[in-house]
């Protein structure tokens, strides 16, 4: 309801406080004393608030513009305005500035009046003076506060602090040598008289003279002068009793030195030099006592004629530059006690596995970045630097080499052969003086000096951690050198193998040259002997190798146990730390490497197990320095190895199941990389590869079978850690027990066999076991020479049964492999049922049907555990899914004038060109109002001079007019007189 | 006459005297003196001889020149069988010899067709292919209609489909030039090849065939295996080239020996003989007739259902034959898409189908899609058709080369969603089953498939997600063939559970997609059908590599290092065993 204007005035009036019972009228006397908000603030308040009522009050101001109609949820601006107020607010802002502007128009130069309060009508001339005082009082505090070190504020001169004016001094007249306390400079007092020459009224009774009458000028800097030669002898007296102080603790240090321990220069001269001979320690003790108290004597004398000597000066000096130059003990580690190595082991080990663990889950290994980093770092310079065997190797020991090699020749067939324990060398790492065992390792010292060459080149780089790997290397090296006593010993024996298998038909150039070179000799001892010589005269520098060719002229008439040794020997030369070329040397080595391993697998009569032994330990090396590079050269010869074996499951000409060097190969790959790996960029396609070559090659022979056995046994090797379900493998151990088991132990109907597993169209005639004389077959271990045998000479019993009992080992391997998996029982479902019928056969030998018993019963009792402790799935045991919802998106408190537009960037487009439309309708509306205030002003201006030049001719005209009338007065006077003249 | 003529020919003749060039040289003059007058008539009968010569050059130059020779009077008429034949007649006489010698020369050209030599096959065949357009030209015009040279045309049909050296060029020559190409060509070779096919299995003739057979024909009685196993690799490689068939009436348009009536006139043909022999090309009629044309103006030839109806008779004599294993394949691969759909009825088909679906193996997968289309199109209704699906699936199956056109049906088969659950839980489980022992890329087929079966049988969710109280074993029973008794409701996957830990990461992916919420509509198993152990490794090898490859934890200690060393030297490193390997010796 419409109230009254003066029932609204009230009521607001009652609001703001200004009346009522709040107002300050009401309040008591002690109210207001207290803490209530009276005084000028609310006095204030009330007073903007009186305005502000006044202002609302009158509806006169006010403009309200009626709208046609009303819309929900749209906010209009401007429906009321106050014109009036906003013309005066406008007209204000141009009085102050575009007034100002204009005023200035056409104009240069002039003078801004910027004392406080000129500007302001509302203060009284009184009041403006006394904020101008203060504000100057303010600003020269600020000021003088720069310069204000003490309190002293109180000290002015002229209103200028004289605290300022003594710091001045002393920059400007300090003596730079002098110390700060007593320096002779002229006195601050003096200073402040004389330098300020005007100040006489300042000048105190001090500055009169005795007789009472002042000092002149001339007399005060005299004054002046004495006192600053006063206070530099002063100083100078000091200087020298401080240098005797010190002279007197020199001294002094010269009987303690004896304590300290250490000599001076010319009693260390007259010193022996050599250390004394445990023998002769006592006389030596002797002698040295008599020479100190010789020197001591001396130095007694020298001190007491009071004779500084000049040596004795030097010596001293001498000896403290030593001391700082001398080369700090570094701080070294502590010792660690045994347990904290075993401890950081373990940390080591776990960290290694828990980023194994994380690659098997599939996810990136990189858990701390840093750390990991640390670690792949120091695993990747610890083999090399493992691989090189130089661990052992003395510094001094660098240029032994040739002499060892001199002796070697002539010692060496002193030593027995094959017999070089590895304890002994230990012996020589130890008491390195002894040489007396360095003859039978001549060889191994090439790759000692080898080895000290990469460890030079990586200490370079790898300081910080040289501590670690030498620790770890220690820790290695008994493994290291186990292994390369066994790439010693075996190749003794393997030539008189090697010697037996002669008439093997293929062999080699190679091994075949070995052969000529072993049938030689007839004795044992002087195969190895010669052998040894071989060793001995190997070269120590070799060109790198470009091609497996060229690598095979190098290696040329060296015999096999020896190519090791060449290929470190190379490695060490073309280190890649070396010289940035080696590492493309070592890029093509790497390949040829693999190629070349991948040769000797087969063209050797008998697998070279020790020569690959320690090849692979240098293709684990050169993988990990290599990198990316050693990745796509192996992926290079699976992919080979893929499109030849499609190539045969086309032609069908052969089986397509890889041979010895495919499998020794795919060996090389699970030793050197990751096999447990969720993913790997090696593992994964040569995973793939196996299990297609035991997925779809037929088998058509016992070495067929056999391939697909190492196969089987390869892929337990990959997966012993991650325990990945290989069903190829299962599906080829079952079925090759049933190509295997003799004639009628299963049907023909292959639908009648136990399990799911596949069963090829294979001619199993070949495979399958005789039962003639089955029985007292034994069960021998399959040899991975057999790859090499023709097929027809497979097909024997003693292979059957070999592959057979093999399958029934890995198989019952497998099966503890995936003992865990929740299907094991319907994995394992076939090959039970086949290893339950084999063992039904009577016809085998007991050893083989030990051993199928024997797996049948473990993998029994596996599926019992398996079945009982599996429980029903419960793979959706997660949270429900809501159901997706399609209602659209309500906005709290929508309103038309926004845009909700989802595309921000077409939203923020339409944003910014409305506030450009607005903002140029702004400016012209400004524009527009600014040049009417200009015109206005002009006009105002204009009108001003008018009315100033009117009212200025107009008293220009009225003085004319009255003295013109004045004059027409006097004329008519005149005229009236001499009127009345001539009247009179 | 004709032996004195002989005579002076063959003493001009010593091939062996001469070198080939020469005896070409000879040739050509040979011919040039039969072309410039009748007295060298002789001549023929050398160059007859002289296509029997050793030298395939000698050959290709006379069978060239003969066709020279002989083509002009064919199209003159001059080997027109003589209406009455009159010893006398001096002309007669000679007509007859040349027929004689024409006859000879055909048949001499047929065999040369049966010859190793490519390089005189295919022309060999062009020549007698000319001869038919030439002889059926004639005939046309002589008899005032349409008319095709089909006994010349048998003899070569049945000496390709008896050819033992069926060379590559051959076939295609003939299949693409000709047989794919001439609707007529087609028409008469799929009626010849049904004719002798049967007399080849000694089955009586059809019924349709009641006409006269040649004389060869008449003997009853089933030909030596070989024989029939030539006849059909030829017919079946032949047959299988066949795409062009028409399938609209309009399509045919392509004749050999010219179109037979442009005009749409229809004339009696009369039993009248034209050709050289006594059996005449009749069955045209007979096929009119049969199929009540009687009201049908048109040519037989234009009539696609006579060509349908040739068609189906050759595809029934073929697959009288029997068939090898690979034939078989081949004829099941292209069952549905090349053969079904020309059939008048392909119900015929029927049994041909059932009992390759019954016969197990890659058949039976091979034969499902036929069957298919027997089923969804044609309206056979199949007894039994989910369990001996289930029975499909058996050990072999996800090994075999065709499983991924397997797997295709089965999703369609299975896409109902009114299937029983208990039924699709035995499907589901026995894919999980045999998912256990199967290649990666099959994996990767069955879980989709899984999945969407699972998605649209919501009753079967208890497969992956039960009650945990419940039966803790196995109550699925893999060996019951009945799908609704196998009790696979019951049970649980673990299946896909043990292969979520498949060695291949893919397929270990895959796998985790059953313990993900369901949110995925359905996969489309098209995407997952192609992959092999090849695309596999080459995907892999392809992958783009980040960072380094994984070293192994420890440096290896050699690559078959024996755990028990000290044995070593006293018994020898036989003993030696290598940790894991232990039934290896190194």
């Amino acid at each position: 309801m419409a109230k009254s204007a003066l029932y609204r005035l009230k009521s607001s009036l009652k609001e703001a406080g200004a009346i009522g019972p709040n107002s300050r009228a009401s309040l008591s006397k002690k109210d207001r004393k207290k803490g209530r908000p009276t005084a000028a603030s609310a006095k204030n308040d009330l007073n903007k608030k009186l305005a502000h009522i006044k202002e609302a009050m009158n509806p006169f101001e006010m403009k309200v513009t009626r709208q046609k109609y009303d819309i929900l949820g749209r906010k209009t601006k401007g429906v009321d305005g106050k014109p009036t107020l906003s013309k005066q607010v406008g007209e204000e802002n141009r009085r102050k500035t575009l007034l100002q502007e204009l005023q200035k128009k056409n104009k240069a130069g002039g003078v801004i009046d910027k004392r406080f309060g000129e500007d302001n009508p509302n203060m009284t001339p009184e009041e403006k003076m006394l904020e101008r005082f203060t504000r100057e009082k303010q600003s020269r505090a600020k000021g003088g506060a720069i310069f204000n070190l003490e309190e002293e504020s109180d000290l002015t001169h002229y209103g200028q602090s004289l605290a300022g004016l003594n710091d001045f001094d002393e920059d400007g007249l300090g003596y730079s040598d002098d110390d700060d306390e007593n320096r002779g400079a002229i006195g601050g007092d003096i200073v402040s008289h004389s330098h300020f020459g005007g100040f006489d009224e300042a000048t105190g009774p001090e500055e009169t003279h005795e007789d009472g009458r002042p000092k002149t000028k001339a007399e005060v800097m005299k004054e002046v002068i004495a006192k600053s030669k006063f206070h530099k002898h002063e100083r100078q007296k000091e200087k020298e009793e401080i240098d005797d102080i010190t002279k007197e603790l020199d001294d002094e240090l010269e009987g303690i030195r004896g304590l300290l321990g250490f000599a001076d220069q010319a009693a260390e001269e007259r010193r022996p030099k050599r250390a004394p001979l445990p023998s002769q320690k006592s006389t030596v003790n002797r002698a040295l006592d008599r020479i100190a108290d010789e020197e001591n004597e001396r130095q007694k004398q020298d001190r007491e004629s009071g004779i500084l000597d000049k040596d004795f000066d030097d010596s001293y000096d001498k000896h403290i530059r030593e001391l700082a130059f001398d080369r700090r003990a570094k701080p070294q580690d502590r010792l660690k006690t045994e347990e904290e190595i075993a401890q950081e082991e373990v940390e080591k080990l776990e960290k290694a596995e828990k980023a194994r663990k994380r690659r098997m889950d599939g996810l990136s290994d990189e858990v701390d970045p840093k750390e990991q980093g640390g670690f792949k770092k120091r695993r990747k310079a610890t083999p090399a630097a493992d691989d090189l065997d130089d661990d052992f190797a003395p510094e001094d020991d660098l240029f032994g080499l040739g002499t060892g090699m001199n002796v070697g020749e002539e010692e060496f067939k002193g030593v027995k052969p094959g017999r070089m324990p590895s304890k002994k060398r230990r012996t020589v790492k130890v008491d390195v003086d002894s040489d007396s065992e360095e003859a039978e390792e001549d060889d191994e010292e090439g790759d000692e000096e080898d080895g000290d060459e990469e460890e030079i080149s990586e200490e370079e780089d790898e300081d910080e951690e040289d501590d670690e790997e030498d620790d770890e290397e220690e820790g290695d090296s008994e493994d290291d050198f186990s292994d390369l006593d066994m790439t010693m010993e075996r190749p003794s024996k393997k030539s008189t193998t090697a010697e037996d298998e002669e008439d093997e038909d293929d062999v080699n150039d190679m091994s075949s040259a070995k052969a000529k070179k072993s049938a030689k000799s007839d004795k044992k001892t002087k195969v190895t002997a010669d052998a040894a010589a071989a060793a001995a005269e190997l070269p120590f520098t070799f060109p790198c190798p470009t091609s497996l060719g060229h690598f095979m002229t190098i290696i040329d008439g060296i015999d096999m146990k020896d190519v090791p040794t060449v290929v470190h020997r190379i490695r060490a030369l073309y280190h890649p730390k070396l010289s940035p070329q080696n590492k493309e040397k070592m890029q093509v080595f790497y390949p040829i490497l693999l190629d070349y391993i991948f040769q000797i697998s087969v063209s050797e009569t008998k697998f070279p197990t020790a020569a690959l032994n320690t090849l692979v330990r240098h293709i684990y090396a050169m993988t990990s320095q290599l990198g990316d590079h050693a990745t796509s050269c192996v992926l290079g010869f699976l992919e080979a190895f893929e499109s030849e074996l499609q190539m045969d499951l086309v032609s069908g000409a052969r089986s397509g199941f890889p041979m010895g060097d495919k499998l020794c190969f795919l060996r090389v790959l699970g030793q050197i990389y990751s096999t447990s790996d969720f993913q790997h960029q090696v593992i994964t396609p040569a995973q793939l590869l196996m299990s297609q070559y035991l997925g779809q090659c037929q088998v058509g022979s016992v070495k067929d079978i056999a391939s697909g056995l190492m196969l089987c046994n390869l892929f337990l090797d990959y997966q012993t850690l991650s325990k990945r379900v290989v069903p190829e493998a299962i599906n080829f151990l079952s079925s090759s027990l049933v190509y295997l088991a003799p004639k009628g132990t299963f049907s023909e109907d292959v639908l009648e066999l136990p399990g799911s597993f596949p069963i090829q169209d294979v001619n199993i005639s070949a495979l399958q076991m005789t039962t003639k004389g089955l029985k007292s077959v034994k069960v021998e271990r399959l040899s991975i020479d057999m790859f090499k045998l023709k097929d027809a000479s497979l097909e024997k019993n003693t292979y059957r049964v070999a592959a057979m009992s093999a399958a029934a080992d890995i198989l019952h391997k497998y099966a503890i492999l995936y003992a865990s998996m929740t299907a094991f029982s319907e994995m394992f479902q076939g090959p039970l049922g086949v290893l339950e019928k084999l063992v039904t056969v009577s016809d085998f030998s007991s050893s083989l049907k030990s051993q199928l018993t024997k797996t049948q019963d473990r993998i029994q009792k596996l599926q019992g555990f398996s079945t009982d402790s599996r429980t029903p799935l419960q793979m959706q045991a997660h949270k429900p899914v809501p159901i997706a919802s399609y209602v659209p998106k309500f906005e709290e408190g929508y309103s038309l004038d926004k845009h909700y537009d989802p595309d921000v960037e077409r939203s923020q487009a339409h944003k910014l060109e409305v506030q450009y439309k607005k903002e140029k309708k702004g400016a012209i509306r400004e524009l527009r109002k600014d040049a009417q205030f200009v015109a206005r002003e002009k006009l105002r201006v204009q009108r001003e001079k008018d009315t100033e030049y009117n009212a200025k001719i107009k008293g220009i005209m009225s003085g004319l007019e009255a003295d013109q009338g004045e004059k027409n007065a006097e004329a008519r006077m005149k005229k009236a007189k001499k009127m009345k003249g001539k009247r009179n | 006459m004709a032996v004195a003529k002989r005579n002076r020919s063959e003493t001009k003749v010593d091939p062996s005297a001469k070198n080939i060039k020469d005896t070409v040289e000879q040739i050509r003059l040979l011919e040039r003196q039969v072309a410039e007058s009748k007295t060298h008539l002789n001549n023929i009968v050398t160059l007859i001889q002289y296509c029997e010569d050793d030298s395939s050059k000698v050959i290709h130059a006379a069978m060239h020149a003969l066709f020279r020779v002989f083509s002009p009077m064919l199209s003159r008429g001059e080997l027109q069988k003589p209406k009455k034949a009159t010893a006398e007649d001096k002309k007669a006489t000679v007509t007859l010899w040349l027929r004689d010698n024409y006859v000879k020369y055909l048949n001499r050209m047929c065999t040369i067709l049966d010859l190793p030599e490519a390089g005189l096959q295919v022309p060999a065949l062009k020549i007698l292919l000319d001869l038919i357009k030439l002889e059926s030209a004639h005939l046309s015009t002589l008899s005032g209609s349409h008319h095709f040279a089909n006994d010349l045309y048998l003899n070569v049909v049945d000496a390709l489909l008896n050819c033992n050296n069926m060379s590559a060029p051959l076939l295609d020559e003939f299949t693409q030039k000709y047989f794919g190409f001439y609707d007529d060509l087609r028409f008469y070779f799929l009626k010849n090849a049904a004719q002798i096919i049967n007399f080849a299995i000694g089955s009586k003739p059809k019924k349709d065939n009641k006409t006269p057979q040649s004389k060869k024909q008449k003997t009853t009685g089933q030909a030596p295996p070989a024989k029939l196993a030539l006849i059909l690799e030829n017919a079946f490689a032949i047959m299988e080239t066949l795409k062009s068939m028409p399938t609209e009436a309009k399509e045919l348009d392509e004749f050999w020996t010219g179109n037979p009536d442009p005009n749409n006139e229809k004339k009696d043909y009369t039993g009248e003989s034209f050709g050289f022999s006594e059996d005449e090309d009749d069955t045209v009629e007979d096929l009119t007739k049969d199929t009540s044309a009687a009201h049908v103006k048109r040519h037989p030839l234009l009539t696609l259902f006579n060509h349908r109806r040739v068609f189906s008779d050759c595809w029934t004599a073929l697959l009288r034959l029997p068939f090898t294993a690979v034939i078989y394949k081949k004829t099941l691969l292209i069952v549905h898409k090349r053969i079904i759909p020309h059939l008048p009825q392909p119900t015929v088909l029927m049994d041909f189908l059932t009992d390759s679906y019954n016969a197990g193996g890659a058949i039976s997968l091979l034969a499902l899609k036929g069957l298919f289309v027997l089923i969804t199109e044609h309206n056979l209704d199949y007894p039994d058709f989910f369990q001996k699906l289930y029975m499909l699936f058996d050990r072999n199956l996800m090994h075999v080369k065709y499983r991924a056109r397997f797997f295709s049906q089965v999703d369609i088969f299975l896409s109902s969603p009114l299937l029983p659950a208990q039924l699709v839980a035995a499907f589901i489980k026995r894919m999980a089953r045999l998912g256990l022992s199967s290649p990666p890329a099959s994996i990767v087929i069955i879980i989709p498939l899984i999945y969407n079966l699972l998605k649209r049988h919501p009753t079967c969710m208890q497969l992956i997600h039960g009650k945990a109280d419940s039966e803790k074993n196995d109550s699925y029973d893999a060996l019951q063939d009945d799908p609704m008794k196998s009790n696979a409701l019951q049970s649980s996957l673990w299946e896909l559970q043990t292969l979520q830990n498949h060695v291949a990461p893919n397929v270990a992916t895959l796998a985790k997609i059953f313990n993900e919420q369901f949110t995925k509509p359905s996969y489309n198993l098209e995407d997952f059908l192609d992959h092999t152990y090849a695309t596999m490794f080459q995907n892999e090898i392809t992958k783009k590599r980040k960072g380094e490859a994984a070293i192994a934890v420890d440096a290896p200690k050699g690559l078959f290092v024996a755990a028990v060393e000290e044995t070593a030297e006293e018994e020898g490193e036989q003993d030696a065993v290598v940790p894991g390997w232990e039934s290896w010796v190194f």
